[in-house]
Formats: C-alpha cells, sequence, structure tokens
C-alpha cells in the first residue's frame, strides 16, 4: 500500500512515546542514581561512584540472593520446562478429550501472586498447615518439617510454589508452538513407521527448538526478577535466607531509605537479564543457521 | 503395552497431576468456609455448616472497596493499552517505514525489564508529578502492557488478509478507519487474549501498587488482601474468604475468553 513514513510514524508515536517516558527513561535514571548515595527524605545526594558496588561485591546478603536467584533459574528450568512440555503434548492427545483439564492446569495464574502466597504460607504452616497435617496422615511424620522456617527449606518451599503457579502458562506457550507443527508432518513419521517416543523426539523436538528457547528465556528472566511470592510469604527470610535481588533491592530502597544502594541491586538485575537475554539470542541465532 | 492401556495410563496421569494442581485451590475454597478455630485444628476437615461467615469479615475488612479500585485500574489500563497498542502494532504490521523495525525492538524491550529496575525513578516521579494513586499506578502499567500487546497484535494483524482492505482503500479510508473498522473487528481473537492477559498482570501487580498508592482507601487486590492478612493474621477462615473474591472476577473472565486464547496465542508463535 502507498503511504508516507509520517503517518506511519504517527500511529507508533503515541505507545513508543508513553513507553519511552515510564520505562527507557526511568532505566538509564536507575544506572544514574545508582552512582550517589542518597535518601527518598532528603534533596541531598552525595556523589559515589563505583562505591555502592564496590560496596555491594562484599556484602554477604548479595551473594545470599545471587545464589537464590541461581537457584530459581536452574530449578524453574528443569521443573517447569519439561512438566510444561509434558502437559503441551498431553493437551495435544489425551486432555484434546479433556478441556477442563487445560483451565485446570492454566487456573494457578489467574490467582493474584498475593492470594497464592497466603494460601501456600497457610498451607506450610509448621504448627497448623495442612502439609504436615496429609504427611502425618499418610504416615510420613519423618517427612514433615518447618518449611518456610527452616532456612534451607525456605527458598526450595516457594520455587516449588512458583512451579506449581507457572507451568500452566508455559504449557499455553508450548501449545501454541504444537499446534503450530503441520499434521501432514506427523502423517509422514507415520507412514515412516515411527512411534510416539520417535515421533516426539525426532519431529516434534526439533520443530520445537526455537519456541522452547524462548521460554526458557522467560522462565530465567521470570527467575531474575522474582519478587511477590518470597515478598509475600516470607519477606526474604528466615534471616535472609530466602533472600532474591529484588526483595533485598525494594527491602533497601524502601524499608531502609538507601536508595543509591537499591538503584545499584536494580541495575545489576538488569545487567544480569541483558545477559540472559544475549546468550539465549545467541542461542537461538545459531539453531537457525543449522535448521 | 496396547493402545487402550497406553491411553488409560495417560490419562490417569493426567487426572493425578490435576488433582495435585486443584488441591491447594480445593482446600482454600472448603477453608473459607470453617471457622478459623477448626482450620488449625484439623486442616484437612469439612466446614461444619455453609454459613458465608467469613465473607462478611472479608467484605467488612474493605475486600469489596479493593475489588472495585482493582477493577477501575484494570478496565483504565486495559483500554488504555489496546487504545495505544492496536495502531503501533497495525502501523509496524503493514506498513513498511524506515525506523520502524527498530521502533518495534526498541518496544519490544520492554518484555525483559523487571519492574524493580524503574522502581525508584518513577517513585520520585510521581513524587515530583503529584499525581493521585489511580494516575501513579495506571502510567507504568501501560507502559509494561504496551510491549506483549503490540507483538500479539502485530503477528495478528499480519495475517489478515489484504482483500479485505482493498476495498476500504478504494473507498479511500484512511488507516485509522482501517484499522478500527475492518482490522479490529476481525482481530477479536487476538485482542481478547491482550485483554485477559493484561488483565491478569495488573490485576495481580504487586511492587508498583505497593510503592505508588499512598492511601488505604485506594489500595487494589494484592495490596488489601496483605493488609488484610496483617490485620486478621490469626484468622485463617477470613484470608481464605479474602482469596476466594479476589479470585472469582478473574476466574469468570478466563472462563469467558479462555476458546480465544490460544488461538490468539498461535498466530504470534507462527512468525
Amino acid at each position: 500500500m502507498r503511504h508516507r513514513p509520517l503517518t506511519a510514524w504517527l500511529l507508533v508515536v503515541p505507545a513508543a512515546a508513553v513507553f519511552a517516558f515510564y520505562i527507557t527513561y526511568p532505566l538509564i535514571h536507575t544506572v544514574v542514581l545508582s552512582a550517589y548515595s542518597w535518601s527518598a527524605l532528603s534533596p541531598v545526594r552525595t556523589f559515589r561512584g563505583l562505591g555502592n558496588y564496590i560496596e555491594l561485591a562484599g556484602d554477604p546478603i548479595l551473594r545470599t540472593a545471587l545464589i537464590n536467584n541461581g537457584l530459581w533459574i536452574l530449578l524453574s528450568l528443569v521443573i517447569q520446562l519439561p512438566l510444561a512440555m509434558l502437559l503441551a503434548v498431553g493437551i495435544g492427545s489425551a486432555l484434546r478429550r479433556h478441556r477442563v483439564l487445560r483451565t485446570i492446569f492454566f487456573s494457578p495464574l489467574i490467582i493474584p501472586a498475593v492470594a497464592v502466597g497466603l494460601i501456600w504460607t497457610l498451607f506450610y504452616d509448621p504448627h497448623f498447615g495442612a502439609l504436615n497435617a496429609m504427611l502425618d496422615g499418610l504416615g510420613l511424620e519423618a517427612w514433615t518439617a518447618g518449611w518456610l522456617g527452616d532456612r534451607s527449606l525456605a527458598t526450595l518451599c516457594i520455587i516449588a510454589v512458583s512451579c506449581w503457579r507457572f507451568t500452566g502458562f508455559h504449557m499455553m506457550i508450548l501449545l501454541a508452538g504444537l499446534q503450530a507443527i503441520p499434521d501432514d508432518i506427523y502423517e509422514a513419521a507415520l507412514i515412516d513407521g515411527a512411534n510416539s517416543w520417535q515421533t516426539f523426539r525426532h519431529v516434534t523436538l526439533p520443530l520445537m527448538k526455537r519456541i522452547i528457547l524462548v521460554d526458557a528465556l522467560l522462565i530465567t528472566v521470570g527467575s531474575v526478577k522474582i519478587f511477590d511470592l518470597i515478598w509475600v510469604m516470607t519477606r526474604g527470610g528466615p534471616s535472609n535466607a530466602s533472600e532474591v535481588l529484588a526483595t533485598y533491592m525494594f527491602r533497601m530502597a524502601f524499608s531502609d531509605d538507601r536508595m543509591g544502594y537499591a538503584a545499584a541491586i536494580a541495575t545489576v538485575m538488569m545487567v544480569l537479564t541483558m545477559i540472559a537475554t544475549i546468550i539465549y539470542v545467541r542461542l537461538t541465532g545459531r539453531e537457525g543457521e543449522t535448521v | 503395552m496396547t493402545r487402550r492401556a497406553w491411553r488409560w495410563l495417560w490419562d490417569g496421569l493426567f487426572a493425578l497431576l490435576a488433582l495435585i494442581f486443584m488441591l491447594p485451590l480445593i482446600w482454600t475454597l472448603i477453608g473459607s468456609f470453617r471457622k478459623a478455630g477448626e482450620l488449625r485444628m484439623e486442616p484437612w476437615g469439612m466446614p461444619e455448616a455453609l454459613a458465608p461467615t467469613n465473607y462478611l469479615a472479608a467484605w467488612e475488612g474493605k475486600i469489596g472497596l479493593y475489588l472495585l479500585n482493582s477493577t477501575v485500574v484494570t478496565i483504565i489500563s486495559v483500554a488504555i493499552i489496546i487504545a495505544l497498542s492496536a495502531p503501533a502494532a497495525y502501523a509496524f504490521a503493514r506498513l513498511r517505514f524506515s525506523g520502524g523495525q527498530l521502533a518495534f525492538g526498541f518496544i519490544l524491550t520492554g518484555l525483559l525489564i523487571p519492574a524493580h529496575a524503574v522502581l525508584i525513578p518513577l517513585y520520585q516521579l510521581n513524587a515530583a508529578l503529584g499525581v493521585g494513586d489511580y494516575l501513579a499506578v495506571i502510567g507504568p502499567y501501560v507502559a509494561f502492557g504496551l510491549p506483549l500487546s503490540v507483538l500479539l497484535l502485530r503477528a495478528y494483524f499480519a495475517e489478515i488478509p489484504r482483500e479485505l482492505m482493498e476495498a476500504a482503500i478504494i473507498d479511500g479510508a484512511g488507516h485509522l478507519r482501517i484499522l478500527w473498522s475492518i482490522f479490529m473487528p476481525v482481530s477479536r481473537p487476538a485482542i481478547a487474549t491482550v485483554a485477559i492477559f493484561q488483565a491478569a498482570w495488573i490485576w495481580n501487580e504487586l511492587p508498583f501498587a505497593m510503592v505508588f498508592i499512598a492511601q488505604e482507601a485506594n489500595y487494589t487486590i494484592p495490596v488489601g488482601l496483605l493488609s488484610f492478612q496483617g490485620e486478621h493474621i490469626a484468622d485463617w477462615g477470613a484470608i481464605l474468604a479474602g482469596v476466594v473474591i479476589a479470585v472469582i472476577p478473574l476466574m469468570i473472565l478466563y472462563l469467558l475468553f479462555q476458546k480465544h486464547i490460544v488461538r490468539g496465542l498461535t498466530a504470534g508463535a507462527v512468525k
């Protein structure tokens, strides 16, 4: 269609302007602010240069947070991707007959994270919680635990909730990719005598490599910025054991009023997200060449 | 193993998984009708009577007000997101112009940016502008909603056949007119998908709401639930009832639109 570029830009500019105003500009501003030491209550700002970052490098809580974010990334990928794939493939065959099941797997995503956190906090409660009661009832008393109150279990407990909540979402994404594969490819595999597993391994998986990588990127980025569930369930505790970058940043900014230090943590989050993105873009790029 | 046996096994596996997925929700629903004391004594028991006591307590605890706030904020934000992203998506999908790809990529970066990375400057900005609580959250909600909306709508718009537009072009209709009277009606699945994803996100959003909404009277559901829990820490029944009330509106929305969701996503996945 013939058109002038000006018209096209007029259609794009409102969205781009709002985006730049609320996201791009503040993003740069955060990096600038991380070079200062300042409080939200006073207009005075002291230039610290890289001081905040030097302090971060020796901060044991930051180290805990980084390790926990790493654990979040690793476990979320290892648990959610295969499970979401199983569900997506299942919906392509068995679950096609049961639309209700699809709704069930997706439903935790609809529930506010705060509500999810509250439910599971009660569920995990060491004294009155349903989980310990269930284990008792099943004769597994030895497995009962302090869950969220246990320093070594808290993060794992919250990751489990996150898997419960988001697997349905990743199922939807993989399902979309699955449905984009033309039926005649499967028919060809069937004619060649491939069984279900062979078809999945040699037809479905290679064709879905790209969307699996995109989904893996979403999981990774989501694990770098994870906040809500932890904030509701443990506030990063007990004694910082379940701390992640986002909870630590939030506390530094809005409880301890160390705005510059918090901005530095936010910048670290940003950099990690960028690194993850570059890695995945490289991976998809290389796949694109071989296929 | 026979094909039939496999099918049974497969179905059984999914039924079991579904049960595990549902268990906490069923527990929540049942618990919302039980007295706090019973609930703590025997977490897996059934309610003594189907009395709405907890729901009344939750409603008195301003859950109704939070519900209203969330509804207003969500509807306004989603409407603005669609109003801004549809023209942009149309331009990206249908008009080739220099810098178009760059502008598209620029907006897409938003998919990856953590809210925490802009929290402090926006906190300052809101304080400086002195905007009210609603406006303070609607701005960032719209901005963060744009990338996914532009992405999904662009993919859908790109697949709309040219023939649909030709009559309108011959009539001399402008782009906005074509967008409004041809693209939007045809793209209902994509718009429904965008609307439900954005509504779910905004309805659930915590950090912005926690920092930017100053007055309790303006709390949205997530902040409101947290403060409600703080005030009723031992009253598990009331907390669970509050949770159920908070979930219902989105559940209804999802059930109404769910058949569109996969279709709306698929267009995005092929590209």
